[in-house]
């Protein structure tokens, strides 16, 4: 990495040295550890095989700033937000969390992460140790800045009954501004839950979102994590979920992502004890000039684990998506059953995807499959729906809207079901009015 | 005659070695080696040019380490890059005076050179570790106007058609082992079938190494004009050494419009013994390119030997409307390592393509399908099918699926679907119910499970592929 | 009603169609007959504006326009419509809401207000009730999953549904055991009226038992080879489409 685009991370993190924040001696080492290792890698080339199609020179090239000025949102919008999403909300100002407007339920902890971190040590053996800053340059600058995000505890068999909403609303007043929020989720034994992250702009400036969530389900947890990111087309958005599953417990995600200028999605699942289960879905719709990559990791380390993917992506105009899947199967985790699917939706000639199912498997007593698929519209459909009387780029758009539906109906809870079909239509228009 | 124990013959029934007076180079590698292999063919100067441009670019080069295989270090400087069988002085001029002995070896593989003996639908050239030894049925193919000879005897004859297709589907440079084989490539086979003829019989190159610590470095260039049609045939083995050797090959396809060409491999080197002490290292470049409209290339192999494969048999559809095809049955035991696929570069109007990749893991076995099918902007009405299915058996062993779609225009369609799983115990059950030892239901199993691919071999080859898959595979389960 | 003179069409560069000529007057059904592979199918996509297909000679006049000018939508929406012999599965899109989309498209063309949600549905289950279908229907992907029997029974409501000038039913009897072939005609009949045409394409003399037709009109190799009227398809049924190339 250039020397000089170096110098502002080197910089700011000697600037917060200095700033004289108090920190546990764990997170001082951490974060010094972190900061050590992106120096050395810098950010990924198209040369790594794991970013291949994925350009970062954007954000390689960008000059960021790293200190903002606390924002406060008009009272208004808080309350338009609490009636639009219901009870549970945890509020997100420019990567900071905001307390005082947020609403939380009863029987679950929800602590800003500078507290957390300060008043809770055994933090020290989750934070960090499952989101991997030694092969990951993001997670590795996210945790050089540790500090900004919130621990969510859902204690020993509590249930939470209503969605807990993160809502990271950005909107920086100078172009350029780095948000680096984490989130940490604790789900005790035989817990259960369902969070929903929403990442949005406010304005209209450019900026840089870095998000990291680890999220450690306890035996028997069973945890749900919703993710939408419609951020301004002027944003990237780089972000990854490590998801770390002890004995009998279930995960299961659904990540839309419909905004921003360049996204890098990833999400890390460890099956690492017995009889656990997973099911991560999502959805990528592009148009303009974004590019969607969506990427998931599945390491099945025990026996009997389960797990199901399924991705849809559509793109329009000159966008591009990418999708990367691997599932690896370890020697020894027998009766591994993995599936995962694949399947893109080319609108227009200068429009591309790239995808790559990868299945690593060592090990014999395994029932794994992956499929993947990149086709247009389905002529004969087209001309079905047409002859019907509906014009041709209605007839695209409904094609579409079903093209989709089988993914949004893998999301098990009504409440959400409902938001992606809203959101979805609305792309949809947007991406059509271009082709 | 053999320096291996019986019980090794058993399972590698190729593994003797052939006595035989040859003429080798220096060990090591250096301009002056490649000056000494150029003249030693009596290459014209262009040749020696291309050569030494390959060298001085392999040396700016590195190894690969992307691919799913494992081997120590290989020292170059310690390999014998030319060996030939001692002959009287500007070759033989017929069969008769091909040495006893290289005749003899070429019969027990099962592969006589006498034209009387063979199969009369196959024509064969005899590749014995760096040098072709004998064309056969080389006057009847002329009278169709096909050129099908060592790539040696080409150079000297037809130097006007090597030139123009040297090089041009596999650049210098392509990659690092492909760099190494231009530079230092000793023999091979050379095909030209001119317009409109269908090639009358099947053609084979039968590749033998017999030299310890020598490399084989080959090359086949294989140039179906327009219309045309050839079948191609490629076999291999070589003797127990408890060394590993290296095998590094290029072939080039070239398919004019409306030209086909079929290409079968079955690979049956030397794969090392159960420890996996020694075996060939055969990492191999075979692409070919459908330059025109409505032609085709198809790749089918079946790839039971080798310590370490390491191959992707590529097409790249040039031509509008043009097929590529690509069939492939990988096999590892023991500690066999493969690492194998292919590309489809789709870049005219309405071109189709269609993978279908069988691997089979065993004890320590690494099998990897690695592939790539590309759909450019200007290729529209493209259609891609993938197909890869791994069979494991043994928890030890290990499949890995690695394909790479990429599509670039709304008209076009690329399908990949895969799946890995146990053989299944079942269908074993019910085989030894039936009185089937268990080496005999795996075979009928696998038989089962690669069924799509051997059908895409020329007859001889099928029944071949199959009985070495059962060999292969002997005893990998309980 | 519709006018076909001297068509010709062909695809991917072979010639299907060799010469067509076609009457239809308002209010007639006639019934088109032949082999397979004598152009049936091509002649009805054609007429619905079929992208597949190259017009290489010939017009087709409809309501006194030139069909081929307007696009596959418009057709629609001025009143042709095609039964189709395979159904296209559209996952994801309920039947309810298609319909609706169509419907709602097509009054638009005639300046009717859209229809709402409430007065379509019960518009629909109306509609339904003819060709007695279950209401659970309303909520499964178009065609996905359907049975043979469901698909062309579901082609026959959307033609109640959609109301057009022209229908042209492609082998809607194929492949219908006697109980669905019933339901079906019963379907057409109660379509039939002075100012709606149909044009009804069959292999079998079968569904004809059922459907009387105004005129059958032979189709092989392209080309009408001979018309009549209701006892034609008799005789083919009798003597087979061999004994037409004979006479």
């Amino acid at each position: 990495m250039d020397k000089t685009k170096m110098q502002q991370y080197t910089d700011a993190f000697e600037a917060r040295k200095t700033g004289g924040m108090s920190e546990p001696l764990w997170v001082r080492r951490l974060r010094e550890e972190a900061m050590a290792a992106f120096v050395e890698k810098g950010f990924p080339s198209t040369r790594d095989e794991a970013w291949r199609h994925t350009d970062l020179t954007a954000v390689r090239e960008g000059a960021f700033i790293f200190e903002h000025k606390p924002v406060s949102l008009p009272q208004g919008r808080i309350e338009d937000l609490k009636k639009e999403y219901g009870g549970n909300l945890v509020v997100f100002v420019n990567g900071r969390y905001v307390e005082e407007v947020s609403s939380l339920p009863g029987n679950i902890g929800v602590t800003g992460l500078p507290k957390a971190l300060e008043s809770m040590p055994e933090l020290e053996s989750h934070c960090g140790t499952h989101a991997d800053l030694k092969q990951n340059a993001f997670v590795a600058l996210n945790t050089a800045f540790l500090g900004e995000g919130v621990l969510i505890k859902i204690p020993e068999g509590q249930v939470l009954e209503v969605p807990l909403r993160l809502m990271f609303i950005a909107d920086p007043a100078i172009d350029g501004a780095i948000f680096q929020p984490r989130v940490l989720v604790l789900a005790g034994k035989r817990s259960a839950g369902t969070i929903v992250e929403h990442y949005s702009s406010a304005g209209s400036k450019s900026y840089f979102t870095n998000v990291v969530s680890e999220i450690i389900l306890e035996e028997g947890a069973s945890f749900r994590h919703y993710k939408i990111q419609d951020e301004s087309k002027k944003a990237f958005h780089m972000a990854s979920t490590w998801v770390v599953q002890e004995k009998g417990s279930r995960f299961s995600s659904w990540a839309l992502s419909t905004g921003s200028r360049l996204m890098r999605n990833d999400c890390y699942v460890g099956l690492t004890k017995e009889e656990t289960s997973c099911a991560l879905n999502g959805l990528y719709l592009g148009d303009g000039e974004q590019h969607l990559d969506q990427h998931t990791f599945i390491d099945h380390r025990k026996p009997a684990g389960k797990s199901r993917q399924f991705f849809k992506g559509l793109m329009a105009g000159k966008s591009r998506g990418v999708f990367g899947g691997k599932v690896l199967v370890r020697q020894g985790a027998v009766q591994t059953d993995a599936t995962q699917v694949n399947k893109n939706l080319l609108l227009s000639d200068e429009a591309r995807v790239d995808t790559q199912p990868q299945l690593e498997i060592d090990t014999d007593d395994v029932k794994c499959s992956h499929g993947a698929a990149v086709g247009p519209l389905q002529e004969d459909a087209v001309f079905y729906l047409r002859s019907r009387g509906i014009g041709e780029r209605d007839a695209g758009r409904i094609l579409a809207r079903g093209f989709v539906q089988e993914v949004i109906d893998a999301a098990e809870q009504d409440f959400f079901k409902r938001e992606l079909e809203e959101r979805v239509s609305q792309k949809l228009e947007a991406q059509f009015c271009q082709s | 005659m053999t320096d291996a124990g019986s019980f090794l013959n058993k399972e590698y029934q190729h593994g003797f070695v052939t006595k035989v007076d040859s003429e080798t180079s220096p060990r090591g590698l250096n301009e002056d080696i490649i000056r000494f292999i150029s003249q030693k063919k009596k290459e014209p100067k262009f040749l020696l040019d291309w050569r030494l441009d390959a060298y001085r670019g392999w040396l700016k080069m590195k190894e690969p380490t992307w691919a799913r295989v494992t081997y120590p270090p290989i020292d170059y400087q310690n390999i014998i890059y030319y060996s030939a069988p001692k002959q009287k002085k500007g070759g033989p001029k017929s069969l008769e005076e091909v040495d006893r002995e290289i005749l003899r070896t070429y019969e027990k593989l099962g592969i006589p050179l006498e034209e009387q003996k063979r199969l009369a639908g196959v024509a064969v050239d005899a590749v014995f570790d760096s040098v072709s030894v004998a064309t056969t049925f080389k006057e009847k193919l002329k009278e169709y106007g096909v050129i099908f000879c060592s790539f040696s005897e080409a150079v000297q004859k037809h130097p006007d058609l090597i030139r123009k297709y040297l090089g041009s589907v596999v650049p210098v440079t392509d990659n690092y082992f492909a760099a190494l084989n231009s530079a230092v490539f000793s023999d091979g086979s050379f095909c030209y079938v001119p317009k409109g003829v269908r090639c009358p019989m099947e053609l084979s190159t039968y590749f033998r190494i017999n030299a310890m610590e020598t490399g084989q470095f080959e090359r086949t260039l294989i140039v179906a004009d327009e219309g045309s049609v050839v079948s191609y045939l490629e076999g291999c083995t070589a003797p127990v050494r408890d060394k590993n050797q290296l095998h590094a090959a290029v072939v080039e396809l070239v398919a004019h419009e409306k030209a086909q060409i079929k290409y079968s491999t079955v690979q049956n080197w030397y794969p090392g013994d159960k420890d996996g002490k020694g075996g060939i290292y055969n990492f191999v470049t075979k692409r070919g390119i459908c330059r025109g409209a409505y032609s085709k290339i198809s790749w089918t192999q079946v790839e039971t030997g080798s310590a370490i494969t390491w191959k992707y048999p590529s097409c790249i559809l040039q031509g509008d409307h043009s097929v590529g095809e690509f069939y492939s049955v990988a096999v590892v035991n023991n500690h066999q390592q493969a690492d194998t696929g292919t590309k489809m570069i789709h870049l005219g109007k309405n071109t189709r393509s269609t993978i279908l990749s069988k691997g089979i893991s065993a004890r320590f076995g690494k099998n990897t399908y690695r592939g790539r099918v590309r759909i450019l902007p200007q290729a529209t009405g493209a259609r891609n099918y993938t197909q890869c299915d791994s069979l494991l058996m043994g928890a030890q062993c290990s499949a890995n699926t690695f394909p790479s779609i990429e599509v670039s225009n709304k008209t076009s369609r690329a399908e990949h679907e895969a799946t890995t799983s146990r053989i299944n115990e079942d269908q074993l059950f019910y085989c030894k119910q039936r009185g089937m030892s268990a080496d005999n239901a795996i075979s009928v199993i696998v038989h089962g499970f690669c069924k799509e691919v051997f059908k895409n071999l020329p007859m001889e080859f099928a029944v071949e592929a199959s009985k070495l898959l059962g060999v292969t595979l002997e005893g990998s389960v309980g | 009603m519709l006018e076909i003179k001297d068509l010709h069409v062909s695809v991917e560069g072979v010639e299907i169609l060799k010469g067509i000529d076609l009457k239809v007057r308002a209010g007639e059904v006639h019934a088109i007959m032949g082999p397979n592979g004598s152009g049936k199918s091509t002649l009805t996509r054609v007429l619905a504006g079929h992208p597949a297909y190259q017009v290489t000679k010939g017009s087709v006049t409809y309501e006194g326009k030139d069909l081929f000018a307007l696009s596959i939508e418009e057709r629609a929406r001025q009143g042709v419509f095609l039964a189709f012999q395979y159904p296209v599965d559209i996952p994801g899109v309920n039947n309810a809401y298609f319909l609706k989309a169509a419907l709602n498209e097509i009054r638009k063309a005639k300046g009717l207000d859209e229809l709402d949600a409430m007065e379509f549905l019960e518009f629909l289950k109306e509609k339904m009730k003819t060709v007695e279908m279950d209401e659970s229907f309303l909520n499964r992907p178009v065609n996905e999953g359907f049975s043979g029997g469901e698909k062309k029974r579901n082609e026959i409501l959307q033609m109640a549904v959609l109301n057009p000038k022209l229908a042209i039913l492609d082998e809607t009897d194929s492949g219908l055991d006697i109980d669905a072939l019933k339901i079906i005609s019963e379907g057409i009949n109660r379509l039939r009226s002075p100012d709606r045409s149909i044009i009804l394409v069959t292999h079998y003399q079968r569904i004809l038992n059922y459907i009387t037709p105004d005129h059958i009109h032979v189709l092989m190799g392209g080309k009408i080879v001979k018309s009549g009227g209701k006892d034609l398809a008799l005789q083919l049924e009798e003597k087979g489409y061999e004994w037409v190339k004979e006479t």
